[in-house]
């Protein structure tokens, strides 16, 4: 009878050793796990990218030549890097910038644009005539914001160092004239 | 009449500099619009707001060791099922010898 009880707590420490746990953090909290790109990294990128292009002449410039605020339309991100890094996690921040400055407007593009011509031709049968929406009417983009992801790794046995490099721009769509150029650098050292 | 006739030539020249100036444009813009015309559709869209993946492949020596440790597994794996499939593998008097049954 005696060996019962050690065994038992055994049974139950291993139960509870086993058990996992999770944890709710805030979500500016800085964890890093594996050295890869991470969320810490996409909220740097997208901080220093909001600030770039919000304080720059660009924008003064457009509004005094046009007298308008500056229309943006997200183009693409091209990932070189050698991790898998999705952009729309710091070019959603710069379009929420964008929209809660209130200097510059934004339209809708890739999907989502599609999905609304949908919309709008299916308003054209099933609408009434006072609610429809019309054609042609879309506001054109002034600038493209595009951008790309580039990476090196350097690596000898347990030690690496990890370099990303994400660069954004904003090119003029009718004159091709690259106004605003930002990036963001981040250099890691990794220890296995 | 003389005066007049000046102040025209002159108001007429400033006018076609000024159209020349304001009309800057590429007289094969058209062509130009149209070389690119049939792209405007939703394979355009597609790459709106969306991430392209170029990625390549960097030099790592733990995935390396790791890559090759799962290949390792792998292979063990497979003898142990072809072993498993044929059993009659094991009773060779000559080692291993896949056509001695």
């Amino acid at each position: 009878m005696k060996p019962v009880l050690p065994l038992l707590l055994f049974a139950l420490l291993l139960g509870f050793s086993c058990n996992r746990q999770v944890q709710r953090i805030e979500t500016d909290t800085t964890v890093d796990l594996s050295g890869r790109w991470n969320d810490t990294d996409a909220r740097l990128t997208a901080a220093e990218l909001v600030t770039e292009i919000m304080g720059r002449p660009w924008l003064e410039r457009h509004v005094s030549k046009t007298g308008g605020e500056p229309v943006v339309i997200v183009g693409m991100v091209e990932n070189k890097s050698h991790e898998h890094i999705e952009a729309e996690v710091f070019t959603k921040e710069l379009e929420k910038a964008f929209i809660q400055s209130g200097r510059v407007r934004l339209v809708q593009g890739g999907e989502k644009r599609e999905q609304i011509r949908r919309e709008r031709a299916d308003q054209q049968n099933n609408a009434s005539r006072s609610t429809m929406k019309e054609w042609g009417l879309e506001v054109g983009a002034d600038y493209m914001l595009q951008g790309s992801i580039n990476s090196i790794m350097d690596a000898y046995k347990r030690k690496k160092v990890i370099y990303y490099q994400i660069d954004m721009m904003l090119t003029d769509i009718e004159t091709n004239e690259v106004v605003w150029i930002g990036d963001k650098k981040i250099k890691k050292f990794v220890k296995n | 009449m003389k005066k007049y006739l000046l102040t025209m030539v002159f108001a007429l020249g400033f006018c076609a500099f000024a159209l020349a100036q304001s009309n800057d444009q590429n007289p094969r813009a058209r062509e130009a619009y149209q070389a690119y015309e049939w792209q405007a559709d939703s394979l355009h869209a597609a790459t709106m707001g969306a991430t392209i993946d170029k990625t390549y492949e960097a030099y790592d020596p733990i995935l390396i060791k790791q890559e090759r440790r799962e290949e390792r597994r792998e292979f063990r794996r497979q003898l142990r099922l072809e072993r498993a499939r044929r059993p009659v593998f094991w009773g060779s008097p000559y080692g291993y010898n896949p056509y001695w049954w």
